[in-house]
């Protein structure tokens, strides 16, 4: 009996030496052991979950995303809270882009949805947000135009309470040059890089 | 010696200016651009001032693309500019099978991000959001020449008044992991 109490102690043991390390998801850094789990601590990313919409004229953008939680990279071996996301786009009550089924497709992983990423952003960095507080934390996401894979893009997303309305201002940009696949490609995404912003639904 | 026949403004926007840069050679139609530079300008708020992941694709990308004239690839010429606060950057392919090797293993988009991430990760941690300020530029060359070591990539500085070039290696005995070679002594 005492040898099995010993085994469960030591099992025990081992399984929590291996769980694990924690680390803030806003102090991501690659150096940290395998295993570790970037985890949102302070539930930055909860704000941002939800669907959202922008309307200017007869343009719509609607947009939806997920928090996921402990998401393994096999890049790093390490864990990651993480948004996913996908986008639908109108004009005119036409549909030019319409990405929010692919939500339900498990196969698609992380990076392979078009709106995606978990990065947690200062006031100072790129693109600077001057009426942000230092304490403030925006996400960086990478936008995906699949007709235009070639474009880097990417979006900064800022949450804020409006009049008791939740918003969220958007800031869509490139965030590195791209090499063109002709003298003619496009150097614009369908939804223009620019300044949005969207309204809880 | 071989001079620039043209330098084109491709794009503008606050933080950032494109230029393609073509030389005065034969080559077959929309080949005759063999460079690209742009800038991140701006210290305290601009973009990492060191060149991406993205951008290392993009050379390899640039030089298949657009830098075949009629006796083939002339890989030497394929040059990234970086112009920022601390310096002006370039980046070379020195080893053609090597960069190509690097560049197959992220053939989609997805795969590219997620090895984007990595490096901006380690970028990322040399900003100081108290005092909103970017870290040294030495910082940023140790992470990138480690980075780009067996890729096929060389990475090069400009003397302050551009008169000359030096390479940049990552180099473990060297102060600050860094090791500068006068491109002119060579």
């Amino acid at each position: 009996m005492k040898s099995t109490y010993i085994s469960i102690l030591l099992i025990t043991l081992l399984i929590s030496s291996c769980k694990a390390q924690i680390a803030p998801l806003y102090l991501m850094n690659p150096d940290l052991p395998e295993g570790t789990h970037f985890k949102d601590l302070d539930n930055n990313l909860d704000n941002f979950e939800g669907t959202w919409k922008w309307q200017s004229n007869d343009s719509i953008i609607i947009i939806k995303l997920i928090k996921q939680e402990n998401i393994f990279f096999d890049n790093t071996n390490q864990y990651e809270d993480f948004v996913i996301g996908e986008y639908k786009f109108t004009v005119n009550g036409t549909i030019v882009q319409d990405y929010i089924s692919r939500l339900n497709d498990l196969s698609i992983k992380d990076f392979g949805h078009y709106l995606s990423g978990n990065y947690i952003m200062h006031k100072g960095q790129y693109p600077k947000c001057d009426e942000c507080t230092i304490e403030e934390k925006r996400l960086q996401l990478y936008f995906q135009d699949p007709l235009y894979e070639y474009l880097n893009s990417a979006m900064v997303l800022r949450h804020k309470i409006d009049n008791g309305i939740e918003k969220i201002d958007v800031v869509f940009y490139s965030f590195s040059g791209s090499v063109l696949p002709n003298v003619d490609s496009p150097s614009q995404n369908r939804i223009p890089y620019g300044n949005y912003t969207f309204i809880k639904q | 010696m071989t001079f620039l026949n043209s330098i084109e403004v491709d794009e503008i926007d606050d933080v950032r200016i494109n230029l393609r840069i073509s030389i005065n050679k034969s080559y077959l139609p929309i080949s005759n651009l063999f460079g690209v530079a742009h800038t991140h300008p701006h210290q305290s708020n601009g973009p990492n001032p060191m060149f991406s992941a993205m951008d290392a694709f993009a050379l390899n990308k640039h030089n298949n693309a657009f830098n075949h004239d009629l006796a083939g690839t002339d890989e030497s010429l394929s040059v990234y500019i970086l112009v920022v606060a601390t310096g002006t950057y370039a980046i070379k392919v020195n080893d053609l099978d090597a960069i190509n090797d690097y560049a197959n293993q992220f053939p989609t988009k997805r795969q590219q991000l997620r090895e984007y991430r990595l490096l901006n990760r380690k970028y990322n941690k040399h900003y100081n959001p108290v005092t909103q300020q970017s870290g040294d530029f030495d910082d940023y060359e140790r992470d990138f020449t480690k980075y780009i070591e067996s890729k096929g990539i060389s990475l090069y500085k400009a003397n302050d008044d551009l008169s000359g070039w030096n390479r940049v290696q990552y180099n473990e005995s060297e102060p600050n992991n860094i090791q500068t070679t006068n491109c002119n002594e060579n």
